[in-house]
């Protein structure tokens, strides 16, 4: 029967040793320059994401590509460490509102299987300037006076939510 | 600047229950801001001018803001002038019972003139990250 040793350290401890290092080392520029690990709080992004869940943040998902409708994005609220996650629905240069509950681009009702249940929100048409972009929560059935959405600078978009 | 910042932090964070305690904290807390302030809380709110306003208004939340402590973090200074900078911060309001992480964090930006000798806020605006 193997020993200890060998079971914890392999038949190759620095060889064991070199890999422990590279592991724990891809795991620090991971979590310090790619993905940022976040706990959702509130109910505002219900029922795609509850509160107490744990999302990670592509840091790195707009290097070389633009946020698009539909992703799931982490914004800057204040510092690096409090962040909104809330969903793009509009993009820079469209014209946005909300209409009985139903978002409306450029006139045209936009599709949203992600929301469960929607209030009869009323927000007025807007057109986004060419660094903003519409976020909003998946969850619509709350009050608007409740739920934080609106325009954000594209500066503010830290991330995309991978899961 | 950032001294400064962490001076303040620990005036509203200092205890003391006495009613003069709280005047001269009050004060105490109103030497950090000029005499013409302007503290913008943002979307639904008064703006809040005025030091004597400050001092006012800060005697009387006391006995509420004793049940939070406050932390200025991520302080980004820019200095604009031989006597006046930019001061980008986060406020953290953090409970005392431990219950809860963080009740509320704000980004603010603030001007600061130095004025007979000490750094005090002109403006303090909360950033509306949505809008």
């Amino acid at each position: 029967m193997p020993s200890l040793r060998r079971l914890t350290f392999g038949r190759h401890p620095r060889r064991t040793a070199v890999r422990l290092l590279v592991l724990v080392g891809a795991a620090v520029v991971l979590f310090r320059w790619v993905l940022i690990p976040v706990r959702a709080e509130g109910i505002s992004m219900e029922p795609t994401y509850t509160s107490g869940r744990l999302i990670l943040v592509n840091r790195l998902a707009y290097r070389f590509d633009s946020p698009a409708r539909g992703d799931i994005v982490a914004i800057r609220l204040a510092g690096p460490h409090v962040l909104y996650i809330k969903r793009i629905v509009a993009l820079p240069g469209e014209r946005i509102g909300i209409s009985a509950g139903e978002v409306v681009i450029d006139g045209r009702p936009l599709v949203e299987p992600y929301v469960a249940n929607r209030r009869r929100w009323e927000v007025p048409d807007v057109t986004l300037a060419a660094n903003e972009y519409f976020v909003i929560g998946d969850n619509r059935g709350m009050n608007a006076a409740d739920h934080d959405f609106g325009r954000v600078d594209a500066v503010r978009i830290v991330g995309k939510v991978l899961f | 600047m950032r001294r400064r910042l962490d001076r303040l932090a620990a005036e509203i964070n200092d205890g003391g229950s006495a009613s003069f305690d709280t005047a001269a904290r009050a004060v105490a807390i109103g030497g950090y801001f000029t005499e013409d302030v302007v503290i913008d809380l943002g979307r639904g709110t008064s703006p809040i001018e005025g030091r004597p306003l400050v001092i006012d208004m800060v005697a009387r939340l006391r006995p509420r803001i004793r049940r939070f402590s406050v932390k200025f973090t991520d302080v980004a200074v820019r200095l604009t002038g031989l006597d006046e900078a930019v001061v980008e911060l986060t406020a953290e309001i953090i409970p005392r019972d431990d219950i809860e992480d963080r009740l509320d964090a704000r980004e603010f930006s603030a001007e600061l003139i130095r004025w007979d000798g000490e750094w005090r806020i002109r403006r303090a605006t909360a950033v509306q990250a949505l809008r």
